[in-house]
């Protein structure tokens, strides 16, 4: 039956309001979410890139300036070497590295010749030349201390000794220097040796202890933030330095071509012939530590995810919330619009909703209809001679007494001035008589006067109807005591009620 | 500690009022009647997480 909407919403009818989402708000959140993506991927991408071109470049950087300080510290271990042989050659004396300390060493006496040192004093670099296989080379091999040229590719090697690698200008074979990491110190020192060589009756070794982190970032002068992008620091930087030495060697401009990063100098450098060796010796040594850089981008993209994503929440959920509260006002509206204001129950667009809907369940079930028809006698007269605030008082008692007699499946409607209507859910004939009874009792009781007609629909009769019926029924009713004091009827029918 | 919960509770409480689910409703209840906001909270976790973790 119908009834008028419920302002206070039940448990389930909230759940039924909240639940599934609204066009709006599946818009809403898509947009968000694509915005959200597409901003994190470019986010991703624009910071990838730079990240590492910015890392390429910094280990290129890197990769150049120890190329150069290895290729320093071999031509001053040649010029070093050629002093002790020959006596310093005229002009063409090449300083040495000032983070090299450069000296010919006599094994057998450990004595130093012709030292050059910055940093470190003469028993300091006699302590670190007696810990390495300076005598015999093949002591390192037992030691497990590999030189970096042994590591060296067949075609390096081969470049090295088919090429004018052979002989540097000084007579020092590149092939015969050997490199090894200094015990007791970092690893960017590194021992560049090279002989035994017998002179005038004496084996002599020439040596370079060389600290390779002076080329590294502190020097370089870059963000010391982004020694984290490469594995364990500056120090250890490595790279891959794709660089064809035989090419190098046979076409020395394609260095040029290869590396333009290389310093100016790297390019005069002993005819280039050096450059491909001090190569060779820091490719192992440098390399992109390219999961660091990829996280910083992808925690940059993951921020810009966050982000998006919390906005796209809170549009949604504050566009949720609109929605919801509008639906609550249109409910209560739509209840309002439907309500008498006076008295509080339904009113006459109620009524005729409620009338063509039950006509269209009554065709299913075709189970029958009491209409019900009250009209108070003399209404107009209360509100001519007491005005209109006792006649709305008396309506709204009226209302409360008729309402106070139905059931909660029946429907009680002001359709007119001073005219209810009922709608009564399959009654019996008795049983709509002894609700007619009642209405009129509780009526007097409460000093109304009413009319009151009554019909029970037909099997081929609309409810509109038998509302034409009732309505017909209560005007009997009224014009048999036009005066003051309406009266049972015989008729079950038709009712007049004090 | 026990501010802090009722705080959050007071604060749940007003979010499904303002959604217009019943005080009564329980997560799994909030995952049903909102799939949209169960969905966003996963990605903004795993966000986090990646976030968070690199």
């Amino acid at each position: 039956m119908t009834r008028l909407p419920d302002r206070d919403l039940s448990l389930e009818g909230r759940m039924s309001q909240a639940s599934g989402c609204s066009r709006l708000c599946l818009i809403l959140a898509a947009i968000g979410l694509s915005m959200t993506t597409a901003a994190s991927l470019y986010t991703y991408r624009i910071l990838h890139e730079p990240l590492e071109s910015v890392g390429a470049s910094v280990v290129s950087h890197l990769a150049s300036a120890k190329c150069t300080a290895i290729a320093r510290t071999l031509t001053a271990l040649s010029v070093t070497r050629s002093d002790v042989l020959h006596g310093e050659p005229e002009g063409e004396r090449t300083d040495p590295d000032p983070n090299a300390i450069i000296g010919v060493v006599t094994p057998g006496r450990w004595a130093l010749e012709d030292f050059h040192s910055t940093s470190l004093t003469a028993d300091q670099t006699l302590a670190i030349l007696k810990g390495l296989p300076v005598q015999n080379p093949d002591d390192g091999e037992r030691r497990a201390v590999q030189t970096q040229l042994r590591r060296a590719t067949r075609e390096l090697s081969a470049d090295l000794h088919q090429h004018r690698c052979n002989q540097l200008g000084y007579g020092l074979n590149p092939s015969a220097v050997r490199v090894y990491p200094i015990p007791g110190r970092p690893s960017n020192w590194l021992a560049f040796l090279y002989g035994p060589l017998t002179i005038r009756g004496q084996e002599k070794t020439a040596f370079a202890l060389v600290d390779l982190s002076s080329s590294s970032l502190e020097i370089s002068g870059h963000d010391q933030n982004l020694e984290e992008l490469f594995p364990s620091g500056g120090v250890q930087i490595t790279t891959a330095v794709k660089l064809s030495p035989a090419s190098v060697l046979t076409n020395p401009s394609s260095l040029h071509q290869d590396r333009p990063d290389l310093d100016e100098e790297d390019h005069k450098l002993l005819g280039l012939r050096i450059v491909p060796f001090a190569n060779q010796l820091v490719s192992s040594e440098f390399s992109i530590n390219h999961a660091a850089l990829d996280r910083i981008s992808r925690r940059a993209a993951a921020l810009v995810f966050v982000m998006g994503l919390l906005a796209t929440t809170a549009v949604v959920l504050i566009s949720r919330s609109s929605e919801v509260r509008l639906r609550r006002l249109n409910q209560a509206l739509l209840g309002e619009s439907r309500t008498d204001s006076l008295t509080r129950i339904a009113n006459r667009r109620a009524w005729d909703e409620a009338l063509a809907l039950e006509q269209s369940r009554r065709q299913r079930h075709d189970r029958p209809y009491g209409l019900v028809v009250v009209d108070l006698n003399g209404f107009k007269q209360i509100n001519d001679q007491q005005g209109h605030l006792i006649g709305d008082q008396v309506l709204q008692s009226a209302a409360s007494q008729l309402a106070s007699q139905l059931r909660s499946s029946d429907l009680l409607a002001r359709v007119g001035g001073d005219e209810f209507a009922l709608l009564v859910f399959n009654p019996t004939a008795q049983g709509l008589e002894d609700l007619v009874e009642r209405l009129g009792r509780t009526l007097k009781r409460a000093g109304i006067e009413a009319s009151i007609g009554s019909s029970l629909s037909e099997a081929n009769a609309s409810l509109d109807q038998a509302w034409a019926q009732a309505d017909q029924a209560m005007y009997r009713v009224k014009s048999g005591a036009p005066g003051s004091s309406p009266r049972l009827s015989p008729d079950p029918s038709t009712t007049q009620l004090p | 500690m026990t501010k802090w919960l009722a705080a959050i509770q007071q604060t749940m409480s007003r979010f499904k009022r303002s959604m217009g689910l019943p005080d009564s409703i329980g997560i799994l209840g909030l995952i049903r009647m909102c799939p949209i906001l169960a969905f966003v909270s996963l990605l903004l976790l795993v966000a986090v997480g990646v976030m968070v973790l690199g």
